[in-house]
């Protein structure tokens, strides 16, 4: 007998809930609640804005558990609703725009020139990353980060399968023109990194 | 391959998104271009660097004050469950038919019931009723067709009707007290009133352009023509 896939395993778990089971949504939690953290956390920059959608994300989930349809799949749905949330916050944020506005020339700027930034890439990209424009940010955040299909990113964020693709596209270029000269002052572009690219060929 | 349709498909070609063609073709031409090598190193360790972004941290928490919220939430629930209706209920015009239709059938019944014993009421005078004397018997008839039985008008009191047979009674005797007045009747040589066609049979006189008629009164203790109702 053959073990449930994740996609089945959610389904399980959610029949359960439906049933009023209470270690099986804490169980569905477990599971969710580290990458929901991930995408919003980085969509919000915020750790404690995060936390508030992300328990929000989930009181939703528990609200509607009934009119969970199983033809479609678990994770898309507790996506899709953990980011509508997030872009909830983000439209708040946007009508204090003075703040907003100061607050991106500032992390721009940081990225820029401060010494003290990280030299290890992943924290350089994370930075970055937060400043992208929303539509990028998500679609990057789902593909390349959580590595989601870009089927299953295109359900999320509701548009065509072609502008999911032309939008990761668009971020990697966008992170590639940030970070390029960082990584080349920094020498953060590794050698190993080059020698493994060499010895592809 | 040129440089620039090569760096198109860098992204794409790092995440391995390209088919087996594409990609054999774009890594063909990166190894032969050192500027499009190092292009591919920075996609590349963006990829990579985005695997290892660090998780967002999470507080100790999180689960206690969720499992806290969703408790509220079962309460809240429980309680609509309990105290109200999930939707109000729709009106729907079809169940008063059933309604109107007993409503109806009671109304008739209770007429036809309560109208007897009204009358018997209105019979049967109490402290409180005002005492009415029955005056239903007091009719007149024509005197040359005592088969045809005029009745008083209702709206009349009893002493109206009193008056009027009074009246009458006094015409009477005093029309069989004139002999030559009978005689013109009887002969049929009287002038008709112009305003009230009278019944057939019925007798009249007119004086001044006032119209009497002639009426035996009937009373149920006399059964004469006497004015006195009782």
């Amino acid at each position: 007998m053959s073990k449930p896939s994740e996609k089945e395993k959610d389904y399980i778990l959610m029949r359960a809930i439906q049933n009023g089971d209470m270690v099986a949504f804490d169980s569905m939690v477990n599971r969710y609640r580290g990458r929901l953290m991930n995408v919003i956390g980085r969509m919000l920059s915020s750790t404690e804005e995060a936390e508030d959608v992300v328990q929000e994300t989930f009181v939703r989930v528990y609200q509607h558990r009934q009119s969970f349809n199983f033809q479609h799949c678990f994770s898309t749905w507790i996506y899709t609703i953990g980011l509508n949330l997030a872009r909830n916050e983000l439209r708040k944020r946007r009508r204090f725009k003075f703040f907003e506005i100061s607050e991106m020339k500032g992390s721009e700027k940081e990225l820029a020139v401060d010494p003290k930034l990280p030299s290890r890439l992943p924290e350089l990209l994370e930075g970055a990353v937060a400043t992208l424009p929303e539509k990028y940010r998500e679609a990057f955040l789902l593909r390349d980060v959580e590595e989601m299909a870009y089927d299953e990113v295109a359900k999320i964020l509701d548009v065509p399968l072609g502008t999911v693709k032309s939008r990761v596209n668009r971020a990697r270029l966008m992170l590639r023109e940030k970070l390029k000269p960082r990584m080349e002052e920094q020498n953060a572009l590794s050698k190993s990194t080059l020698l493994a690219v060499s010895g592809l060929f | 391959m040129r440089c620039r349709k090569v760096r198109s498909l860098l992204s794409a070609a790092c995440s391995e998104e390209l088919d087996v063609r594409q990609y054999a073709e774009v890594m063909e031409h990166v190894a032969s271009c050192p500027s499009c090598k190092r292009e591919y190193a920075i996609y590349a360790s963006i990829q990579e660097g985005a695997r290892e972004i660090p998780d967002e941290p999470i507080s100790d928490d999180f689960n206690t004050r969720l499992l806290g919220r969703i408790a509220e939430e079962r309460f809240a629930e429980t309680r609509t469950k309990a105290y109200l209706p999930k939707r109000a209920p729709k009106f729907q015009w079809r169940s008063l038919v059933p309604v109107t239709v007993v409503a109806g059938l009671l109304a008739v019944v209770t007429l036809n019931v309560y109208q007897p014993s009204q009358e018997m009421s209105s019979t049967t005078p109490t402290a409180n009723t005002p005492i009415h004397m029955d005056d239903r018997y007091l009719t007149t008839q024509p005197s040359s067709n005592p088969n045809v039985t005029v009745a008083m008008e209702d709206s009349w009191t009893l002493n109206q009707k009193l008056a009027r047979t009074e009246r009458l009674g006094q015409i009477s005797q005093r029309l069989t007290s004139n002999r030559a007045f009978v005689n013109q009747l009887t002969s049929g040589t009287m002038v008709r009133s112009q305003t009230t066609r009278p019944n057939p049979g019925q007798f009249f006189q007119t004086s001044g352009g006032v119209t009497y008629y002639i009426y035996r009164v009937n009373t149920p203790t006399s059964g004469g023509e006497s004015g006195q109702a009782y």
